[in-house]
């Protein structure tokens, strides 16, 4: 006899953690064994029991029956979208990502303006200088210039494109030269990883993400690695807004807009109270006549 | 302890601010031993864990019990008259002042078991009834599938031998898909008897349940119902004093538009649902000596071993009982973490909660989260 009854995929995760001797308490939350579970496997990808495991759990994902939950409420975590997650990890590992390695922005504003219209045919007829002078890139240094170059990459978005100038005119005026100077050096392949460790909202990547949030010591790791999980299951559009949003904010901010907006915990203002909503309840609240 | 303001008293801690935590009910599975095999057996009992504590052992538990000043006792299983010592552990805790409560399907509790009952001061003998004849017997059903003898007959003969004998009666009732339909007949039934009390809850998707290969539990969506009825009962109850009394658990619930006419409990006093009381108001004791918060509790909640140290120890660390201590409500997940009550209630029961989901922050078992999910009332932030 198999059961009529469905196991929710937290309880599922629940029995693969078993199985690897990492059971959480049973005080962790759908969330957190979610995000437990993201990182167990990234921690130990490799292993070959591991991935025989999860192989199997993405199996039993996959044959997820809600109607056989014992109510659909039971449900929080979205099946398909962490049985992508896992299959990614599970996938050859990626090469190493340059955005592991600290952002050498002060090496590279040092190692400024060496080489001059790199980005090819990028120098357009924009003041009536000649636009194909070797100089014409680096002796342009307003924000027309940049936001010209910008947008002439076709790598990033409107949304994009709308963060990264409003970081540009947030730097001063010293560094905004350096910037464009150090833009007209680099070879094309190296500018979209130069704005990208330049500016804030210009890198949407999950290590980015982890990095901002990183910063608040007022998040848990818990918070952090929920937080992460839930990142990365964002589109495009929302990841842009998520970033532009945590970018340039003190650690207090960063941290109410993780858990409010990114984790939907709604904030609880000390004056919260129960609406009336039952007749007897919400009096027997107020500890009139009430025995526990 | 006081009552806090409200105002500030709604947050994670609320519960353990307000509810004065003292040693009230322990539930002793004093075996895991069963004479039937009922389907929705949340601890699959059946054979005697080989384990069990010894004769000597029990003893010694029994006056840490009484040590502690535990205020009553459920003994049950297993089914515990089936561990040859039962009437010594019951007098043993009798004789030291604490309440003592038999909890049996019924079908050993006749000729001189009753007298053994009564010699040992036990106070209430509490029955399983699970339907009327069939769906009963369908349900507590004999191991082999042997349909004779009636374990309906023997639990509704068991509760008049003990009416009979004196004893406080309570039938208790698994609420399910099989028995709703027969609730009514049976309030019928249990009046014609004049059996005392009748205590009603859900059953936890744990065990035997578990394995149930059809639907079984009763649908999230006759919880209403479920909760109209019963409130019909108890005011029924209170107007006429005719029995039964009603007990509605804490499985069933939460925050409907009866919630302080269900939550009146057999001693009618004014209550709301605050949430699990397990580790707080409760212990669960298993027939090898390990606690639990709450009996209906997985192993996954074990809190120490008597074997290994003292209960009073095992008690007295509140540590140990961190779904209690350390509950968050930044944690609530589903319908619980938009619900208004979600602070006092703490996602119900904390067993359920768990069996359903995974998660003890997420309860979908509940009239006022589905009411949420309807749009019948309001979300709050």
């Amino acid at each position: 006899m198999t059961g009529y009854l469905e196991s929710t995929v937290a309880q599922k995760i629940r029995d693969f953690l078993d199985d690897l001797d990492a059971a959480p308490p049973p005080t962790t939350s759908a969330r957190e064994i979610e995000a437990l579970l993201v990182s167990r496997v990234r921690a130990r990808a490799g292993d070959p029991e591991t991935r025989r495991l999860l192989r199997s759990l993405l199996a039993n994902l996959a044959i997820v029956d809600p109607a056989r939950l014992p109510a659909p409420a039971c449900e929080t975590v979205v099946p398909s979208a962490l049985a992508d997650e896992l299959a990614a990890l599970l996938a050859p590992p990626a090469p190493v990502s340059l955005k592991s390695k600290p952002r050498p922005t002060a090496a590279l504003a040092a190692a400024a303006v060496l080489i001059c219209g790199a980005l090819a045919g990028g120098c357009q007829n924009a003041n009536g200088k000649s636009e194909n002078s070797p100089t014409y890139c680096s002796d342009n240094l307003t924000a027309e210039n940049f936001d010209h170059r910008l947008r002439n990459l076709n790598k990033f978005s409107a949304a994009e494109i709308e963060g990264i100038e409003t970081d540009f005119a947030r730097k001063k005026g010293g560094d905004r030269e350096t910037t464009i100077r150090r833009l007209c050096t680099l070879p094309e392949k190296d500018v979209v990883q130069f704005i990208k460790e330049n500016f804030c909202t210009a890198d949407v990547g999950i290590i980015h993400f982890e990095e901002l949030i990183d910063s608040s010591a007022d998040l848990t790791s818990t918070y952090r690695i929920a937080a992460t999980r839930r990142f990365s299951h964002m589109r495009r559009e929302a990841r842009i807004h998520t970033i532009k949003n945590l970018c340039g904010k003190s650690a207090t901010e960063i941290a109410a807009y993780v858990r409010q907006v990114v984790l939907g915990i709604p904030s609880i203002d000390s004056d919260h109270e129960p609406r009336p909503r039952h007749d007897g309840v919400d009096s027997a609240m107020r500890y009139k006549g009430v025995d526990f | 302890m006081p009552p806090q303001s409200p105002s500030s008293a709604l947050d994670s801690g609320w519960f353990a601010r307000t509810i004065e935590r003292r040693p009230q009910n322990l539930m002793w599975e004093i075996t895991d031993a069963c004479n039937l095999r009922c389907l929705h057996c949340e601890a699959a009992a059946g054979k005697k864990e080989h384990d069990e504590l010894s004769h000597d052992e029990a003893m010694d538990v029994c006056d840490q019990i009484v040590a502690m000043g535990w205020e009553q006792v459920n003994i049950t299983g297993g089914e515990p008259l089936l561990r040859q010592d039962w009437a010594e552990i019951a007098a043993r805790l009798t004789a030291g002042g604490v309440m003592v409560h038999l909890v049996t399907n019924g079908d050993l509790f006749r000729g001189d078991v009753v007298a053994q009952a009564k010699a040992a001061g036990v106070r209430t003998i509490a029955v399983s009834l699970d339907g009327l004849a069939e769906t009963h017997d369908a349900i507590r059903v004999r191991p082999g599938g042997k349909k004779e003898p009636s374990s309906f007959a023997a639990a509704t003969g068991a509760l008049v031998a003990a009416r009979a004998a004196g004893f406080k009666t309570v039938a208790i009732t698994h609420v399910n898909r099989w028995n709703f339909p027969e609730l009514p007949a049976m309030q019928k039934l249990l009046r014609e008897r004049e059996i005392d009390a009748w205590q009603i809850q859900l059953g936890v998707p744990l065990g035997r349940l578990r394995q149930i290969d059809e639907p079984y539990l009763l649908p999230v969506e006759r919880l209403p119902e479920m909760e109209e009825f019963a409130a019909q009962l108890i005011e029924e109850h209170t107007q006429t004093g005719l029995p039964p009394a009603i007990a509605i658990m804490h499985s069933l619930g939460y925050y409907g538009k009866n919630e302080m006419t269900i939550r009146r409990g057999f001693d009618n006093k004014r209550r709301f649902f605050v949430g699990c009381v397990g580790g707080w108001r409760a212990l669960g004791l298993t027939s090898d000596g390990r606690v639990k918060p709450c009996p209906a509790m997985p192993r996954e909640f074990l809190v120490g071993d008597v074997r290994r140290e003292p209960l009073a120890a095992i008690w007295d660390d509140q540590s140990r009982f961190a779904y209690q201590s350390a509950w968050d409500e930044n944690k609530l997940e589903g319908n619980c973490r938009h619900c208004q009550y979600r602070c006092i209630c703490r996602a119900g029961c904390t067993a359920m909660a768990y069996a359903l989901t995974g998660s003890i922050y997420n309860n979908p078992y509940c009239i006022y989260g589905q009411a949420m999910a309807e749009g019948r009332v309001g979300k709050s932030e």
